[in-house]
């Protein structure tokens, strides 16, 4: 009889460590999806701030150094986001890198295939004079059923010479997964 | 029996301990009011930046409307033949010029301000202030209270303007009263009013601003400096004879000074000059080919005192003249054996 009850306490002691395991579970799990969520903010956050200050001589790989060489990119001093502006509203047509892509959204694709992961989907936009245009994107199919997406604006504008300005538009990098 | 009751009891104070916990962790979490804290945070620091990214966006168009502004008021000087009469009347026609496009601030059009884009500053701002409102629901409002313009530089010029703006959001506000934003503008690429008023005259229609790379000078580096039309500093004073007891100072000039075809003395540090290529002009023997004296027909006197002040160079042509001033003022100074008096006075 005795060892019947000693038995019951056991498995008192192993249900009430089980709910509190449980309950444990079910709140770190809450945490860890919270953090989840800043992580990409940071991300898209990192993105964007590396796009408006890295400037082109900082940051010059393959696809860019042809830029340079063919004299697609004029000024290395410039930073990425202006550059692709530049590109944007000079409607350069096709760069000489091997495809027909312009050279924005060459430039564009070339820097996102860097900073963001192949998981992340992205839409790059420019709105100038109340025209918005997509310069590139990836993944765009998996928009709708993204667990999260979020949006970066940007006010971009920029001396073009001492009495010309581009601008003022708004590049958006809107990043999900 | 005995057992079975506190079997139950042992249960009922694991769950009550598992329930305990679970309400304690939900508590000190408190998500709901952190998340809401914190997306607060984050818009309002995005908001920061974008109100901040306006002021910078002011002084561009400062710059861009500054530079448009001047090169109407030299091409004004041109179309009027009307030098501006002092510092004042420079800064009040920039004032408008920026403004309201008018150099009158009522009805004459500054050239350039608004021949295809409209370039004066509220101009530039109402673009912002709309794509604020529609892109980023933010409320702007502004009102330029002040600009004006100052020389700091032989080739730099300070432009500000004071300004009042709010911006308004559903998460903040802002609210930013008669704060002064200040900016350079270079007057590299500007036309020289000089050469614009006195060239035509000499066989010259103008002359850009350009600022020389010079650093060490002599012979070669100086009819570099020639050929290119460049422009330095110049700090000497070439003192002329009048032939009748009396001479006269003549000086090179700032860019202010060349606004108003005046010398003045706060400007001092600022004067620049440039030399005339002989080809481009037609010979005269009685000057010197620097600008500020050549441009405004200043003849030395021959008979009369200056007897050995204008040489010829080697190397220069037998054309290009220069006064004793500016072949002895150094650093610019050119080696002495190569000054020619052959012929000129």
């Amino acid at each position: 009889m005795k060892k019947r009850g000693s038995y019951f306490f056991v498995l008192d002691a192993m249900i009430g460590g089980t709910i509190l395991l449980i309950s444990l579970v079910i709140i770190f799990n809450s945490y860890l999806n919270t953090a989840d969520t800043k992580q990409s903010y940071v991300l898209a956050q990192d993105i964007t701030s590396f796009l408006v200050n890295a400037k082109i001589h900082e940051f010059i790989d393959a696809v860019v150094l042809d830029m340079i060489n063919d004299g697609e990119i004029a000024n290395i001093d410039n930073t990425y986001l202006q550059q692709i502006a530049i590109f944007h509203d000079n409607d350069p047509g096709t760069c000489g890198i091997g495809d027909n892509l312009n050279c924005a959204e060459n430039l564009t694709v070339d820097l996102m295939n860097a900073i963001l992961p192949i998981q992340y989907g992205y839409n790059y936009t420019i709105e100038n004079n109340g025209l918005r245009t997509v310069i590139a994107s990836r993944n765009l199919d998996s928009f709708e059923t993204s667990d999260f997406a979020l949006a970066s604006r940007k006010l971009t504008f920029f001396k073009l010479s001492e009495s010309e300005i581009f601008g003022p538009a708004i590049t958006e990098v809107l990043i999900w997964s | 029996m005995e057992l079975n009751k506190k079997a139950i009891m042992f249960t009922f104070l694991s769950v009550m301990i598992a329930a305990l916990f679970s309400t304690m962790f939900t508590a000190t979490k408190q998500s709901p009011v952190d998340e809401k804290v914190n997306f607060a945070n984050t818009q309002i620091r995005v908001l920061n930046e974008h109100v901040e990214n306006f002021e910078s966006y002011v002084l561009r168009s400062l710059e861009i409307s500054g530079y448009t502004a001047l090169q109407g008021m030299i091409q004004y000087i041109e179309d009027t033949s009307t030098f501006y009469s002092d510092t004042g009347d420079i800064n009040n026609s920039y004032k408008n010029c920026v403004q309201t496009g008018f150099i009158d601030g009522t009805s004459t059009d500054c050239p350039f301000m608004t021949d295809i884009d409209d370039k004066t500053v509220p101009s530039l701002l109402d673009l912002v202030a709309a794509l604020f409102l529609d892109e980023l629901n933010i409320d702007l409002t502004y009102s330029v209270l002040d600009i004006g313009i100052e020389q700091i530089g032989s080739f730099e010029l300070k432009t500000w303007i004071n300004i009042t703006y709010n911006a308004d959001h559903s998460y903040a506000k802002w609210s930013q009263p008669n704060e002064r934003l200040e900016t350079t503008i270079s007057i590299v690429g500007l036309e020289d009013p000089i050469y614009n008023s006195y060239g035509p005259a000499k066989g010259i229609a103008s002359n850009t601003f350009k600022k020389t790379t010079i650093t060490k000078w002599n012979n070669s580096a100086t009819l570099d400096f020639l050929n290119a039309q460049d422009y330095r500093t110049f700090p000497g004073v070439i003192n002329i004879d009048d032939g009748a007891g009396g001479s006269t100072d003549y000086l090179a000039m700032s860019f202010m000074e060349r606004l108003t075809d005046t010398t003045m003395d706060k400007f001092a540090a600022y004067r620049i000059e440039s030399f005339i290529r002989p080809q481009d002009v037609s010979p005269d023997d009685n000057t010197s080919y620097v600008d500020f004296v050549f441009l405004k027909n200043v003849d030395w006197i021959c008979d009369f005192g200056n007897p050995t002040s204008l040489y010829t160079i080697t190397g220069f042509g037998s054309e290009f003249i220069l006064d004793f001033i500016h072949l002895a003022t150094p650093p610019y100074n050119l080696t002495r054996s190569d000054w020619l008096n052959n012929g000129v006075c």
